[in-house]
């Protein structure tokens, strides 16, 4: 079952989110980002735990129409082995309504095992959905 | 513990193979990045890039300055001012705002090459980590 964005408010939980980045996922980031290889032999590249994170929120959650991912913040708390069980939370921190758009806040905190690797804010402002005058 | 660097700078082509190699990559297949029919008649009128695309520049900046410290003591905070229109050369650039207690702290922002402002903000790294 999806969830509505426009239905979500502080407080809400979504459900976990459970991925592992493999060496062929951090090849094809790398060739698609352009960011060559060195560093990333053994690790994952820590903006690309937050891809998959936001990618993993789409998936329980389709993005409405006219939706804008507007503003990010991360803190990469440490290296993440590639092949290494993941698992995301996310709450709902923040939901308002200004000048026609419904703004959602949500923060994530990426756990390998009981280490937290990262936590994440990701603002998602959509516009307000309207009903059609009869 | 050496001076961090005082400023970054890469550009890179985001062309829509980019794009589209980025949707498979991160599984972000957000008609408005990957359909033309869709975002033909979306607001932008065109398909646009991923913003974590663009933002993905600003990560490359920072560890190839500071290797796996930026993945263990990295942190960034930024918002999307504008989007990425496929072909464009973006360019992004880190300036060193400050540096104590080991830890540096830069201004970081990408740009299109008319000038347009894609994203802006701070990314910040943990030296004493660093390799």
């Amino acid at each position: 079952m999806s969830i509505d964005f426009h239905a979500l408010r502080r407080g809400d939980r979504l459900p976990p989110i459970a991925f592992t980045v493999t060496l062929e996922d951090v090849r094809a980031y790398l060739a698609a980002t352009g960011e060559a290889a060195g560093t990333w032999s053994a690790h994952v590249p820590p903006l690309a735990l937050g891809a998959y994170i936001l990618a993993g929120l789409m998936e329980v959650m389709p993005l409405p129409p006219g939706a804008l991912h507007a503003g990010q913040e991360f803190e990469f708390l440490d290296t993440v082995a590639q092949g290494e069980p993941l698992e995301a939370e996310l709450t709902v921190v923040q939901q308002s309504e200004r000048q026609g758009s419904n703004i959602v806040v949500f923060a994530s905190e990426l756990k390998a095992g009981e280490r937290v690797v990262l936590r994440g804010r990701t603002t998602v402002m959509a516009p307000v959905a309207t009903s059609e005058a009869g | 513990m050496s001076t961090p660097p005082e400023e970054l700078r890469l550009v890179r082509l985001i062309d829509q193979g980019r794009v589209d190699a980025y949707a498979d990559a991160a599984r972000d297949h957000n008609p408005i990045h990957v359909d033309e029919v869709f975002a033909a008649a979306s607001p932008f009128g065109t398909r646009i890039a991923h913003g974590m695309l663009v933002l993905a520049l600003v990560s490359e900046l920072m560890s190839a300055a500071f290797g796996e410290a930026w993945a263990r003591s990295g942190a960034l905070k930024v918002r999307w001012r504008a989007p990425a229109v496929p072909p464009v050369n973006v360019s992004a650039r880190a300036l060193l705002r400050s540096s104590s207690d080991g830890v540096a702290t830069y201004d970081v922002s990408c740009e299109a090459e008319d000038g347009t402002v894609l994203l802006a903000g701070t990314a910040s790294v943990s030296r004493g980590t660093s390799a």
